[in-house]
């Protein structure tokens, strides 16, 4: 009993210190992700990974399923061929599909990126880009480049390009630029007839990109372009 | 001196079940007192408290109530235990170290210095004649070996005192007689010996004095020396006495 | 001291002994390089996606092991009763408890590392420029199996069966990536008028708090801890754990064997 009682007289001044270092660092550092019950995830996969602490994992996933669902390259085809008349109907889930990610995880930039050029620059849906890039300045106020897109995608919105193409030729100097940037500036070039600058592009993307899809999708483009060349 | 005292020591095995608990007594009241340099032999029926006892001046069991002393000192108390050897009923080892592993960590925890540990662990091997085997592991064992190992972690340490718990169930003729002249020699060498049994003969033959345990009641020691009658005729006379 | 010293040493070599113990590392490694196989599928993403698998993997085996060394070895010690050969020699119970416990952290400590230095590597093969918090990360995992593996011992310690005690932590370990539900819980049941306030606070203290400790979740955030945070969260986790190991000698020194 008295060992007992003096076991008990060590442990409560420690537990005594456990929470108060607890307390020390809630009130120093608010907890960085929204509660997974108002994220509402589509998938108990995405949820149960959340609550064993695989959040980021369960970001991932869903993000490789988002890229599934887009099938990337299928999209950048299509585009390559008929630019500008993609229907709005298509890829609906696009955008909520984007939306769970970056729930999922609110720090994934270039999750941000590929959905706001995307929906953007492939699809015509500014609105849902601008709302996506805008989520991304919420939760990281410091990552200019979203400012920088959504400064690209309103004046494409408006079809001011003489004002995109500054704003879209800063973005690809970066490494996180993805392609669908790219691939619609080089198309403004094209139809403003500067065509070494869209070769320029079609190139770096042949050089640079491993996917096969996107290389021959650049090379078509550039044999295209012989003629004028 | 005396070597091991108890005042009525008595336990009391309490196993709760959802509504109630059902209360067995094991020992009661038991009042005991064992010289030293002497081979005591508890012999009893299965259930008659024996292991319980040994238990208990070990220390893996809490009395009910009462108290030990042994050697004059009141258990239980830290330094006693490596004066202690004890050799439970079927003595069960950490299967995946070897002999020699498992009698260096035993010996560790006696605190000897690694000297006196690799010494005192050559000498136990070669007593109990696994030297061959020191760096077999205990899995690989045969039963034999392995009571053999659980006599070498008695005898590790030189204890002045030894707690065997049925030291020869389980044993082929050969390996009881070993055990036997094992007895005899610690004896010789002033040790003091406890040894519990239900085997009337083995008792008889070494032991110097024999306590009778029926349902946890010491019921009568005998000396051995000058015994006129039969021991097996005094052991049952005693148990159907009680019954 | 020593003789602390002495159980661990034992519970490790008992550990590297056992198949389960390569088991788990082997099937940690398939893991963190099947992840770049995840990696081919996220386009741009491919280190991020291998650290996320990577850390995750090594955080879930690394749980693993601890669970199993906690639950399998000192519960099938009391169990097969082996235990009876060392607790009869001078060795007080809070010692046997502290040398299980600090044996199994250095069987993780040894587990972390190795997974560790594995996904390292694999994030240098592809291109990944280091960044610190990726130690952050680690060492984070080290603190959270710290608490879990006392925990463990502690629930071994109770329960009777290795499977209630498996399923117990592990039902531990998923309530403490969630305390901050509670929060939430208390904040809806207020608005419905229940004011259950100080008991929701209390289960919040007192059940372990991984959420925090998890910043291989929020290895993005762009204002990562401070020094001082990161004193509190490492103070936190041990006056955590050593509760529960203290607990755990406190049920261990009142039992029989």
């Amino acid at each position: 009993m008295k060992k007992s009682i003096s076991l008990l007289i060590l442990i409560l001044p420690l537990l005594g210190l456990s929470i108060f270092a607890q307390y020390q660092v809630e009130k120093r550092f608010e907890f960085p992700l929204p509660s997974i019950v108002e994220v509402k995830p589509s998938s108990f996969i995405y949820f149960w990974g959340s609550l064993l602490g695989l959040r980021r994992v369960s970001s991932d996933l869903a993000w490789i399923r988002l890229l599934q669902y887009y099938g990337t390259l299928e999209g950048e085809e299509e585009h390559v061929h008929h630019l500008h008349h993609h229907q709005r109907g298509e890829y609906e889930e696009l955008f909520p599909m984007c939306q769970e990610v970056v729930r999922l995880d609110p720090y994934f930039h270039y999750a941000y990126l590929f959905g706001g050029g995307t929906l953007a620059f492939n699809h015509q849906r500014y609105d849902e880009a601008i709302e996506l890039l805008q989520e991304g300045i919420k939760n990281n106020p410091k990552f200019w480049k979203f400012r920088l897109y959504i400064a690209a995608i309103v004046y494409t919105k408006t079809k001011q390009y003489d004002k995109v193409v500054p704003l879209l030729e800063e973005a690809i100097r970066y490494r996180d630029c993805p392609e669908v940037v790219k691939i619609f500036l080089a198309n403004i070039y094209k139809a403003k007839g500067e065509y070494v600058k869209a070769i320029a592009i079609w190139e770096n993307i042949l050089a640079t990109n491993r996917d096969e899809w996107a290389r021959s999708a650049a090379e078509s483009h550039l044999k295209e372009m012989e003629i004028p060349r | 001196m005396v070597a091991i005292r108890t005042e009525n020591l008595t336990k009391i095995y309490i196993r709760k079940h959802l509504f109630s608990s059902k209360k067995t007594n094991a020992l009661e009241n038991l009042n005991l007192e064992i010289e030293d340099r002497k081979v005591f032999g508890l012999l009893g029926l299965n259930g008659s408290g024996k292991t319980t006892l040994l238990k208990l001046l070990v220390g893996l069991l809490f009395p009910t109530k009462g108290s030990v002393y042994i050697f004059e000192q009141k258990f239980p108390h830290l330094s006693l235990l490596s004066r202690i050897g004890y050799l439970p009923e079927f003595p069960c080892f950490l299967m995946y170290l070897t002999a020699s592993e498992i009698l260096h960590f035993y010996g560790k925890l006696y605190g000897l210095s690694t000297k006196e540990r690799e010494k005192k662990v050559e000498e136990t091997l070669d007593l109990v004649d696994l030297k061959e085997n020191r760096n077999d592991r205990l899995a690989d064992f045969s039963k034999g070996m392995l009571e053999r190992i659980g006599m070498a972690q008695v005898l590790l340490h030189d204890p002045e005192l030894l707690l065997l718990d049925e030291p020869t169930s389980g044993l082929d003729p050969l390996g009881i007689k070993k055990m036997r002249q094992t007895i005899l020699r610690l004896k010789e060498e002033g040790k003091t010996i406890l040894l519990s049994s239900h085997f009337v003969t083995e008792v008889e033959r070494v032991c110097d004095q024999v306590g009778i345990l029926h349902k946890g009641k010491l019921k009568r020691i005998i000396k051995m020396r000058g015994l006129k009658v039969s021991l097996e005729d005094l052991f049952t006379e005693t148990v159907s006495e009680a019954v | 001291m020593k003789k602390i010293f002495a159980i661990a040493e034992y519970t490790v070599k008992e550990n590297i002994r056992h198949k389960v113990f390569y088991t788990i590392l082997l099937f940690a490694l398939v893991i963190i390089i099947s992840s770049v196989l995840f990696s081919m599928l996220s386009g741009e993403e491919e280190t991020r996606v291998i650290l996320d698998i990577g850390l995750g993997a090594i955080e879930i085996f690394a749980f693993l092991s601890a669970i199993f060394a906690a639950v399998g070895l000192v519960l099938g010690e009391m169990e097969n009763k082996s235990i009876s050969l060392i607790l009869t020699r001078p060795v007080r119970r809070f010692e046997y408890i502290w040398g299980r416990y600090s044996g199994i952290l250095s069987i993780s400590l040894f587990n972390i590392l190795l997974m560790s230095s594995g996904l390292l590597f694999l994030l240098f093969i592809k291109g990944w420029s280091f960044d610190f918090r990726f130690l952050l990360a680690v060492t984070f995992i080290f603190l959270k199996v710290v608490i879990i593996s006392a925990l463990a011992i502690l629930i071994s310690l109770i329960s009777t069966s290795p499977i209630s005690s498996i399923s117990m932590t592990f039902f531990l370990w998923v309530l403490g990536h969630v305390t901050d539900h509670l929060k939430y819980l208390n904040h809806v049941l207020l608005e419905e008028g229940v004011k259950i306030t100080i008991f929701l606070k209390a289960i919040y203290y007192l059940l372990p708090n991984f959420q925090y400790l998890n910043i291989k979740d929020y290895i993005g955030y762009p204002n990562p801890l401070v020094g001082t945070t990161i004193f509190w969260q490492v103070a936190y986790s041990l006056a955590y754990a050593s509760v529960a190991t203290w607990l755990s000698v406190l049920v261990f020194s009142r039992k029989e064997f």
